[in-house]
């Protein structure tokens, strides 16, 4: 699952259309959905990403989310329409600082984007600017790990195209023309996610927790035993089988566990 | 290789800082206050960094040297580590790195000269002979083209006669120290498992063959060597593949050219062996046979005992006497893991 967290109605405009999302929700924030995408328009300011942030959080089930905020930003130097990943998120007024986690190739140009409460006019660090990535980041920090949180910033205004000049249609135009890099990103950041969930997500969990209950704590140690069990290369739909016999939680539990510690301690292949 | 570097303001001007922005000329530069903020900070996930590790620059502030718990020693009285480096090239599965960290970029100290004043203040403290270890947090060498640390730290040894330093590694990079006038108080320290473990659990690392042409010539040149075999790992069939593994070794290195022989068991504070497990759920290796002890992961009893006294008992057959330090079995007052390196 992927959460995307968009000021403006028209940044997030194109990437609608583009993915199919369905309006899911009007308040307090306008929610989009379709299959594996969730889109929020947040509004402007550190604030208002900071709460959209948390609230869709508060409303998603899924273990593994990335969290992707998109939108447009000045630079002093950098020409209109380029698109830049953040690599760096810095906070104007406290000088707080994120760092989200690059684990793969980055589709563009890396960069610093610093938040500021109003827009730039003198883009004095060689930084992108822009409103809401370091609220963004204050509130996804909490949700998921930094390689699953990022900042895609598309520039919109710099020293001789100032922010003033920039109009709904020409931020629409922009976004538009890097759908094919969001998507991109957006399919990387997926991938990710699902890379962990499927480590984390051991064979038979669901199916036995469906069948018997287990308290927390065995809960725990039956997820434990059953990713050993998928790492020890043993045969799932034979375990399975056997299961079947047993009458308790406990049962069922100690059949795993007999089951791993055999082959466990007959050593790793050779 | 390196295509980001963070770099903590306070060492931008360090010359050490300038080669190495120059050495990648290419990586995106970022700059940031402290390395903490970066390196150790809470929500990052080791696993997916390890994917494309980052290089950090900055400054090793506070206590330099460590005393090195003894029973890691190879037989002084004075054991100190010290770690120029933090995070290592290459990924081993049973490598405690993974479970102290939770980052996986490389951190590299550039201040060279405040760890050789902490370790000459050190040396002169006393004439007795005093052991450091490099290969505590990294693998010494494996990143020595980048850092320069060995080409740096061998002259400070060659005045320092009473001083040994053991450098900890499993790379072949060995160019500084052939460059160099062997230093009879300098011990270069490979560490092994079986060469058939090598592939599923030692990502990176160079082949048998690689490390004992590299030790050969180490050999040649006069360097001591040192052989660490650490952890010893619960493999089937692990009598054939130590006995492999030992009398390759021993065939292909001189006997004078060996400084010292070790062996140790897996062992790892809990804390961070859990934190491995959830971060390789799917890994063969941590889904073995261990059990908690004092706070420490290892082997279950009878497993470790029965490995740890077959591999002696093998080595005992190949190594000299007197060159054996077999007293890395776990103890109660075991508190560290052993070396990464
Ligand atoms: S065990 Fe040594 S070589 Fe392996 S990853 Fe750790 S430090 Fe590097």
């Amino acid at each position: 699952m992927i959460h995307l967290i968009v000021a403006l109605p028209c940044e997030a405009r194109a990437l609608r259309h583009r993915l199919r999302l369905r309006s899911v929700a009007h308040r307090p924030f306008r929610l989009y959905e379709s299959g594996t995408v969730r889109l929020v328009i947040s509004g402007v300011g550190q604030a208002r990403a900071a709460a959209a942030t948390a609230w869709l959080a508060g409303r998603s089930a899924e273990d593994t989310c990335a969290w992707l905020n998109l939108g447009t930003a000045g630079h002093a130097l950098r020409p209109l329409g380029e698109g830049l990943l953040a690599h760096k998120v810095v906070d104007a007024v406290s000088g707080q600082a994120w760092y989200p986690g690059l684990a793969f190739d980055p589709p563009v140009s890396t960069e610093t984007v610093v938040s500021v409460t109003r827009p730039e006019r003198d883009y004095r660090h060689g930084a992108a600017y822009d409103m809401e990535a370091a609220g963004f980041c204050t509130a996804a920090a909490h949700f998921a790990s930094w390689e699953l949180i990022h900042c895609y910033k598309v520039v919109s205004d710099n020293r001789h195209h100032p922010v003033h000049a920039v109009d709904e249609a020409q931020v629409e135009d922009l976004m538009s023309g890097h759908l094919a890099t969001i998507m991109r990103l957006i399919d990387t950041l997926q991938a990710i996610a699902a890379a962990l969930d499927a480590w984390t997500s051991p064979p038979l969990l669901d199916w036995m927790t469906g069948r018997w209950q287990f308290s927390q704590t065995r809960r725990a140690r039956l997820a434990r035993l059953l990713q050993r069990h998928h790492a020890l290369g043993l045969d799932t739909a034979a375990l399975q089988a056997r299961l079947r016999y047993c009458t308790t939680a406990r049962a069922a539990l100690d059949a795993v566990e007999t089951e791993v510690n055999r082959t466990a301690r007959a050593g790793l292949p050779s | 290789m390196i295509d980001r570097l963070y770099i903590e303001e306070a060492v931008l001007d360090h010359p050490r800082v300038h080669a190495l922005r120059a050495r990648f000329p290419r990586a995106t530069v970022v700059t940031c206050g402290h390395y903490g903020e970066i390196f150790n900070r809470a929500r990052q996930h080791f696993r997916l960094q390890k994917r494309r590790p980052a290089l950090i620059l900055a400054r090793k502030e506070g206590r330099l040297l460590q005393p090195a718990p003894a029973q890691y020693g190879i037989g002084g009285r004075y054991n100190f580590y010290f770690s120029h480096m933090l995070n290592c090239l290459y990924d081993c599965r049973y490598c405690f790195l993974q479970g102290m960290y939770r980052s996986a970029h490389y951190v590299l100290f550039v201040n060279y000269e405040d760890f050789m004043q902490a370790i000459e203040a050190r040396a002169r403290r006393t004439r007795e002979p005093q052991y450091f270890f490099s290969g505590y947090d990294c693998d010494s060498l494996a990143l020595e083209p980048v850092t320069g640390f060995a080409r740096e730290f061998l002259p400070l040894f060659r005045r320092l006669p009473h001083c040994t330093l053991e450098l900890r590694t499993k790379s072949t990079q060995i160019r500084a120290l052939l460059r160099s006038e062997p230093l009879p108080n300098v011990v270069v320290a490979f560490s092994f498992t079986p060469e058939a473990l090598r592939a599923r659990l030692e990502r990176g690392v160079p082949s048998l063959d690689r490390r004992l042409a590299a030790m050969t010539k180490l050999a040649r040149h006069g360097w001591r060597l040192g052989l660490r075999f650490d952890p010893l790992i619960h493999v089937q069939d692990h009598a054939r593949l130590y006995e492999g593994l030992f009398s390759r070794i021993f065939a292909a290195l001189p006997v004078e050219a060996i400084h010292s022989v070790s062996l140790g068991t897996f062992r790892m504070p809990e804390s961070y062996f859990h934190r491995i497990t959830r971060l390789y759920p799917d890994d063969p290796f941590l889904a073995g046979p261990f059990a908690a002890q004092d706070g420490m992961t290892c082997y279950e009893q009878a497993i470790e005992t029965r490995l740890y006294a077959d591999c002696l008992r093998l080595l005992q057959d190949h190594c000299p006497p007197g060159k054996l330090f077999p007293c890395t079995m776990k103890t109660p007052d075991m508190d560290l893991p052993a070396p990464a390196g």
